[in-house]
């Protein structure tokens, strides 16, 4: 199988592992040493050309071939049979709607969440409950590095060059999870997305780290309120510019929902978008980000109220749809938990779901 | 051995991507002379620059000699500019000014 990817010679596994971080291969943790032989495993699961590219990354915009993301694979611990899921989260991310050029050189601290869904949760042993942000297990944990590591080889957003990103997030050195489909009530994130429940798929996300939220022990409104409490803040993007947010109920939460008469996502995401709403006099102490060009008044402005109004109120999303909304993490004891990710704002991170095609297939 | 190691040690891959030798030395054309030539403007909207630009755009123009301008304002600050919009002010214009403010 021909590769094209310049070769190294190294001594020992030491030497391999300290000329990774001189040549600057990895973000300040260790990596697997990507020989010949595990780049070979990869490229034989896999079953397409190493010269196939799949796009260009950017914002160096190098072409992401099949070999380089074989390689990223091996870094970050991947087995070969997860391959074809870092390949689809990738289509994901560098779909145009997705802005992945944007996301990587802002300011902001947003970062690029792969959500898996489908049978491979089971057949490739994801994590979903307790703690699912912090992996907890090699698919949530090598694939999440992996398009990371994609990310800042391919791509090249080195922070405080081409990343500007003040703050940045440790999500963004791992940032994958799976929907807990077994409990979770609704229809999963990539049925609501078009594909059929025994698809496999994966889907990208924008979003800042997630604000954990104590959602207590059981009452569908009283969770639903403290959600939207939570979200209706001064400072996240949504709040000043719109766009998606995620939130991730935990499956105790779920389940208190649709007891309390939410059986459909829907029905979540309308009583959101009607309590999850800032007044406008709290809107005009905050930092008015978004700014019309006819008008110079602040974009939170464009939505439909009477800005002398003191009382009036912004929704933190433009639409009911732009919650996403997933079932994850742990079931909980005295209360329920769940978790938001506001995302960038309209500018990007909005939902991409790819199908993840078997080896051999594109 | 083990981690693909050798009796000669171990080969490790590349994982950088490269651009293409020909695409990263390809420049857009130079023009020898800017007096009366049109020029294109694509702003992309932030609202830190939204005085500076306009301003900087008249100035340009005056101080250049330019024969006119084409301003456009991107739809997204955080997006290229969407491809109908560069084309439709590249079929306008000699030369065309981009540019990112935050």
């Amino acid at each position: 199988m021909k590769q094209a990817a310049d070769r190294i010679n190294v001594t020992d596994l030491d030497a391999a592992v300290e000329l990774m971080f001189e040549k600057r291969w990895t973000d300040g943790l260790p990596a697997i040493p990507p020989t010949e032989a595990a780049v070979s495993r990869m490229l034989s699961y896999i079953k397409r050309s190493p010269d196939e590219v799949i796009g260009p990354v950017p914002p160096r915009d190098a072409p992401a071939t099949i070999e380089k993301i074989a390689i990223n694979c091996v870094m970050a611990g991947c087995k070969p049979e997860y391959m074809p899921i870092v390949i689809a989260g990738l289509e994901a991310m560098l779909a145009p709607e997705f802005n992945l050029k944007g996301i990587q050189t802002t300011t902001h601290c947003v970062a690029p969440m792969t959500i898996v869904n489908g049978p491979q949760i089971k057949d490739l042993g994801f994590h979903y409950g307790d703690a699912v942000f912090v992996a907890g297990a090699r698919p949530n944990g090598t694939i999440g590095r992996a398009l990371r590591l994609i990310r800042w080889n391919v791509g090249g957003a080195y922070p405080g060059e081409t990343d500007r990103s003040t703050m940045g997030h440790p999500g963004e050195i791992c940032y994958c999870i799976p929907e807990n489909e077994e409990e979770n009530p609704w229809e999963p994130l990539h049925v609501e997305q078009g594909f059929k429940k025994e698809q496999n798929a994966v889907s990208a996300f924008g979003c800042e780290s997630p604000h954990h939220i104590m959602t207590g022990p059981g009452d569908a409104h009283c969770i639903l309120n403290a959600l939207a409490d939570s979200m209706a803040v001064l400072g996240n993007n949504n709040t000043h510019i719109g766009g998606w947010m995620l939130v991730v109920i935990g499956p105790r939460a779920a389940a208190h929902l649709v007891k309390g008469g939410f059986t459909s996502k829907k029905q979540v995401k309308e009583y959101l978008f009607e309590k999850a709403r800032i007044p406008v006099a709290k809107l005009r102490r905050g930092p008015g980000v978004g700014r019309d060009q006819a008008t110079d008044a602040p974009t939170w402005l464009r939505w439909p109220i009477d800005p002398e109004d003191d009382d009036a109120r912004v929704p933190v999303v433009r639409r009911p749809e732009d919650f996403v909304i997933m079932v994850a993490g742990g079931w909980g004891a005295a209360a329920a938990f769940c978790a938001i990710c506001p995302g960038w704002g309209y500018m990007g991170g909005q939902l991409v779901t790819r199908p993840v095609l078997p080896p051999g297939q594109k | 051995m083990s981690m693909g190691t050798t009796s000669r040690g171990m080969v490790l891959l590349d994982p950088v991507g490269r651009i293409p030798e020909e695409a990263a030395k390809k420049l857009s054309v130079r023009l020898p002379d800017l007096t009366n030539k049109k020029v294109g403007f694509i702003f992309d909207g932030h609202y830190m620059a939204e005085h500076f630009w306009p301003a900087m755009e008249e100035d340009l123009v005056k101080r250049l000699r330019l024969k006119g301008k084409v301003s456009r304002v991107k739809p997204n600050v955080g997006a290229p500019a969407p491809q109908a919009m560069v084309d439709e002010v590249a079929a306008q214009v000699d030369i065309a000014v981009t540019g990112m403010a935050a």
